[in-house]
């Protein structure tokens, strides 16, 4: 699995994890974040079918016991199915995830519930160590409870499935986006299918303008930075969405 | 290519895992449909109570009937019971092993993948938790299997006992000329209570085997 330093502050980085030249073809790709600073999250952390690549893959990065936090931004397979993996690695790790998800994610592992932080549905501030991030609401964005994580020190919003492009297999997506264009025809089928509601999409977007936002990271496909983000915005705000089935 | 052969042997430790659980499911399966079946045999005893004493003084013959059906019906309940338990046991001691060992084979190719020396240790510690849980959940699996055995081995030994017994009431039925008729009834009935029963045995010894084959196997593979 490839992996490299996303954006780094004086006193924590973000590192971007993914392109897998071994997955399993029939397995989607998957990014995966680790945010490392005096306390260290790795967000969406992926299924349990690429686990053993993502766990050696931190493991290069830092030592695994130090992830003390997971943030779960929604309840799908490829978020988090490695959930009783990863607590088996991290057991005192806590778990962000929407409270309405809490009883189904336990089908991951009941064990682990009471590691659950089960967040309200405004979101709430994320306290690491001296780092202070957001969780921003996106439900229905696609996930009726669904949070992104904003990092305010280094304008970086993780979006989950917002902005995510879903490639051909022969394709490799670059991790960041070079030719805004081109790359629409990779998520304008997926944003249209999987997100279905206009409003959800405004409100959203109108959280998100009061936020300084530089780089887009979405879980799928390729990170929107520079003039891209904006250009990503107004793509989003531009699409009818729920509106690709028959 | 080394992909595809950590895959393949995944694979095959997951089909064995599964094959191992179905087959402690199937052998609860069994064990409880014979306990329903056993309730038949019950029933039967009753009848032919009734059926003595409707028979007046040529009941007596019957009554040693009616206890020796009670008594194999008796016995065939407890052996049922036990073998009962052993079976949740069984079920509930395999989901154990089919989440370990799905743990396990993950952790391997994490393993394989390579893991760093600073992540090594607690890496380890949990693979080997995960390997002492799984091997801990195969010997009392072994050991459910053991007791299972010798449960069949009862049952199979009270099974042999209905034979005489469907004699015995073909011998009384020559001598009681009243009820004759739902007599030899009772005699099919117990044969094909019978029947079934010594297929059920049979059916039971293969999927014990199979699942003592199944735990060999693995622990083949925790070498």
């Amino acid at each position: 699995m490839k992996y490299q330093k996303l954006a780094e502050g004086p006193d924590h980085t973000w590192w971007v994890l993914g392109r897998d030249p071994e997955k399993i073809g029939s397995v989607i790709d998957t990014n995966e974040y680790l945010i490392v600073g005096e306390e260290t999250i790795l967000l969406d952390p992926g299924g349990t079918e690429i686990f053993p690549h993502v766990v050696s893959t931190v493991s290069r990065i830092i030592p695994i016991e130090r992830i003390g936090h997971f943030l779960c931004s929604h309840q799908d397979p490829d978020i988090f199915s490695s959930l009783p993996l990863w607590m088996g690695l991290c057991p005192s790790a806590r778990i962000y995830l929407s409270w309405i998800w809490s009883g189904f994610v336990a089908h991951y592992g009941h064990e682990y519930t009471d590691r659950f932080v089960k967040v309200p549905d405004q979101g709430q501030r994320l306290v690491l160590g001296r780092k202070e991030f957001q969780l921003v609401p996106a439900h229905y964005l696609h996930s009726s409870g669904n949070f992104h994580l904003f990092d305010p020190e280094l304008g970086i919003l993780f979006t989950g499935d917002v902005g995510a492009a879903l490639m051909p297999e022969e394709t490799i997506a670059p991790l960041v986006c070079e030719d805004f264009d081109s790359h629409v025809q990779y998520m304008e089928g997926f944003h249209r299918r999987w997100m279905p509601s206009d409003r959800a999409r405004d409100n959203w977007l109108a959280r998100v303008s009061k936020l300084e936002v530089k780089m887009i990271c979405p879980q799928h496909g390729s990170i929107f930075q520079g003039d891209h983000v904006g250009r990503f915005l107004d793509w989003f705000g531009g699409l009818p969405l729920g509106s690709a089935s028959a | 290519m080394r992909n595809s052969l950590a895959s393949g042997s995944r694979l095959h430790s997951a089909m064995t895992t599964t094959e191992l659980y179905r087959a402690c499911m199937q052998l609860s399966e069994e064990a409880r449909s014979l306990q329903m079946e056993n309730e038949g045999m019950k029933r039967l005893g009753l009848n032919a109570q009734v059926l003595a004493a409707q028979t007046g003084q040529q009941g007596s013959a019957l009554e040693v009937i009616v206890a020796e059906i009670g008594r194999l019906s008796g016995g065939i309940r407890e052996v049922l019971t036990r073998l009962g338990d052993a079976a949740k046991v069984l079920s509930s001691t395999a989901i154990e092993i089919l989440h370990m060992s799905h743990l396990r084979g993950s952790y391997v190719l994490g393993r394989d993948a390579g893991i760093e020396p600073a992540s090594v240790r607690r890496f380890d510690e949990t693979l080997d938790g995960i390997q002492r849980s799984r091997t801990h959940h195969l010997d009392e699996l072994s050991l459910g299997l053991a007791q299972v055995e010798t449960l069949i081995q009862d049952l199979s030994r009270i099974a042999q006992q209905i034979p005489p017994v469907t004699t015995m009431i073909r011998i009384v039925v020559t001598e009681i000329t009243s009820h004759s008729d739902a007599l030899l009834g009772t005699v099919d009935d117990l044969k094909g209570f019978y029947r079934n029963l010594d297929e059920k045995v049979e059916r039971m010894k293969t999927i014990r085997g199979s699942g003592a084959h199944r735990i060999q196997e693995l622990r083949k593979e925790d070498r």
